[in-house]
């Protein structure tokens, strides 16, 4: 069944120089069902963050369509789409949590969006879901930093509080950006594992862009590569040659 | 590669421009507001003016010290710290809430597709209530309230609060929306309610600069009290009033030797506040 799906969906920008124009998505028609594990690789500035954006409907498209549960969420009143967005979790590239905070209060946004306010108001001095959140840290192995701020982290630490959040959201559908950026090369196998472990238990839609090629290959069982805009291929692991790979990576 | 040289040398011409004519504009914009505000620096080295200058500023010493004089000065600062607090609380119940009500990045309308809608307009709307509590000095509403309540520190509250809530609800505003940003749409996307953002993405983004604003309004408002009480509105100022115009210079140096004490000290336990959220 059909989760989402996005129909000649343009997303244009001023260009603030040049004043003209410019295609960051252009004409994607692309269908996404339920419990998808898609990979969207591509090169840099392809449109990957935006297409993925697009999915989570973070602002409305230039022209075109987007379908979530074959209803278009930029045709509803603002709330129901609002509280729509609560299925969606979107892990952006930059770590979405301000740094005078603590891990704690940074993993918990994971939660915020299924907690009431009065929650998560008692939350911001009683930590109710410590052991929820130890459990999950604990599976990136940054469990005992739960109350320390999260200046004091490094990147990859930081990484893994934004992709705790993911696993900790009652979301499904999941759209993270790079989710393994600042991994060294072993941590990002264990990681991806656990995301996709987790996705499959939980039957999610996982989609996700990536740099790392082997990775996107080895796990997911959807491609999509990107070039320009524009969608190049979108194929089962097994159907992408290192032909249709370099096709997307070429200048 | 022909596209790529016309992107850089445009942008470079576009930067060059604008710099110098904002330079010139400005300087033109300068040089006649001397005259306008007949500022003649020279005037306070001539003869006559320096001999009266001299003579008033040496009728200060010595200080007046005794016990007596020293326990009203005591008791002037307590009441000046004490109308400056309770005036910046009362402040803070009218900042707060406007802050909140104006702020455009709580307004999911906004952060979605940019555009001003119906709650634009009222934002505007209260944004103009508060440019009007600010605007008229707090010396001016000291005045008003001075002939409403009475000679006494209520005026020197009410005025306080009126004008600093007008200020304090604008600065709120606009750290909140200076911290606003990729960090706080983030939120939105993914269902976060508006107290949600405020709480766990904007307020830790900006809780240094809201507390030193704060902290700094506080220490302002320690001077504007003092200045308050030449208009019977309580506190040293009162207290200056009188000893100025009964030229007791000795009088006038204490309570000017007060102030500083009193600014000293609202400036270390500022700075200790800021330490201890930083």
């Amino acid at each position: 069944m059909c989760h989402i799906e996005l129909s000649n969906y343009v997303k244009k920008v001023r260009d603030s120089v040049t004043e003209n124009s410019k295609f960051i998505l252009n004409q994607i028609n692309l269908k996404i069902n339920y419990g998808d594990k898609v990979a969207i690789v591509g090169p840099s500035g392809a449109g990957k963050t935006t297409l993925l954006k697009a999915m989570v409907f973070s602002d409305p498209p230039s022209t075109g369509k987007i379908l979530v549960n074959s209803k278009n969420p930029w045709a509803m009143p603002r709330s129901k789409r609002h509280g729509l967005r609560k299925q969606f979790f979107f892990v952006p590239q930059e770590n979405p949590f301000p740094n005078r905070q603590s891990v704690y209060h940074a993993a918990l946004g994971g939660l915020l969006p299924s907690m009431n306010s009065l929650d998560s108001f008692i939350n911001l001095f009683y930590p109710r879901y410590l052991n929820d959140i130890s459990n999950v840290l604990s599976k990136f192995y940054i469990e005992d930093r739960v109350f320390e701020r999260v200046d004091k982290l490094s990147g990859g630490e930081k990484r893994r509080i934004s992709l705790s959040r993911a696993i900790l959201s009652k979301a499904s559908f999941w759209a993270l950006d790079e989710p393994l950026s600042g991994l060294d090369t072993g941590l990002a196998r264990d990681v991806m594992n656990i995301l996709l472990q987790t996705s499959t238990d939980r039957s999610l839609t996982f989609v996700c862009s990536l740099h790392q090629v082997d990775i996107a290959l080895g796990y997911f069982s959807r491609i999509i590569g990107i070039k320009e805009a524009s969608i190049v291929f979108d194929l089962a692991p097994e159907q992408v040659t290192d032909e249709t790979m370099r096709k997307v990576y070429e200048r | 590669m022909k596209g790529k040289r016309t992107f850089v040398s445009l942008t470079k011409n576009h930067m060059v421009d604008r710099n110098l004519i904002i330079g010139l504009v400005l300087i033109v914009l300068f040089v006649p507001l001397f005259p306008a505000s007949e500022f003649y620096p020279w005037r306070l080295f001539d003869d006559r003016n320096f001999d009266i200058t001299l003579k008033f500023l040496s009728s200060f010493y010595p200080p007046k010290v005794d016990v007596e004089f020293l326990s009203i000065i005591f008791y002037g600062s307590l009441q000046t710290i004490a109308i400056a607090t309770v005036g910046l609380v009362f402040a803070l119940l009218i900042g707060v809430p406007a802050s909140l009500l104006i702020t455009n990045v709580l307004s999911f309308s906004k952060i979605e597709q940019g555009n001003m809608s119906f709650t634009g307009c009222v934002r505007y709307a209260i944004r103009l209530v508060l440019i009007m509590l600010r605007s008229i000095p707090e010396i001016v509403w000291a005045l008003i309230f001075v002939r409403v309540v009475g000679l006494g520190p209520m005026a020197g509250i009410l005025a306080i609060g009126l004008t600093y809530g007008g200020m304090l609800g604008k600065v709120y505003a606009e750290i909140l929306e200076s911290a606003a940003g990729i960090k706080h749409i983030q939120g939105m996307q993914i269902g976060y309610s508006r107290f949600q953002i405020l709480a766990y993405v904007l307020i830790p983004q900006s809780s240094l600069e809201l507390v030193s604003y704060t902290v700094y309004r506080w220490e302002c408002a320690i001077r504007s009290t003092v200045i308050m009480g030449f208009v019977g509105a309580g506190g040293l100022g009162f207290q200056l009033e009188s000893s100025l115009k009964m030229l007791h210079g000795g009088e006038v140096l204490t309570i000017l030797i007060a102030f500083v004490v009193l600014v000293w000290v609202a400036d270390q336990f500022s700075s200790l506040i800021r330490r201890s959220v930083r």
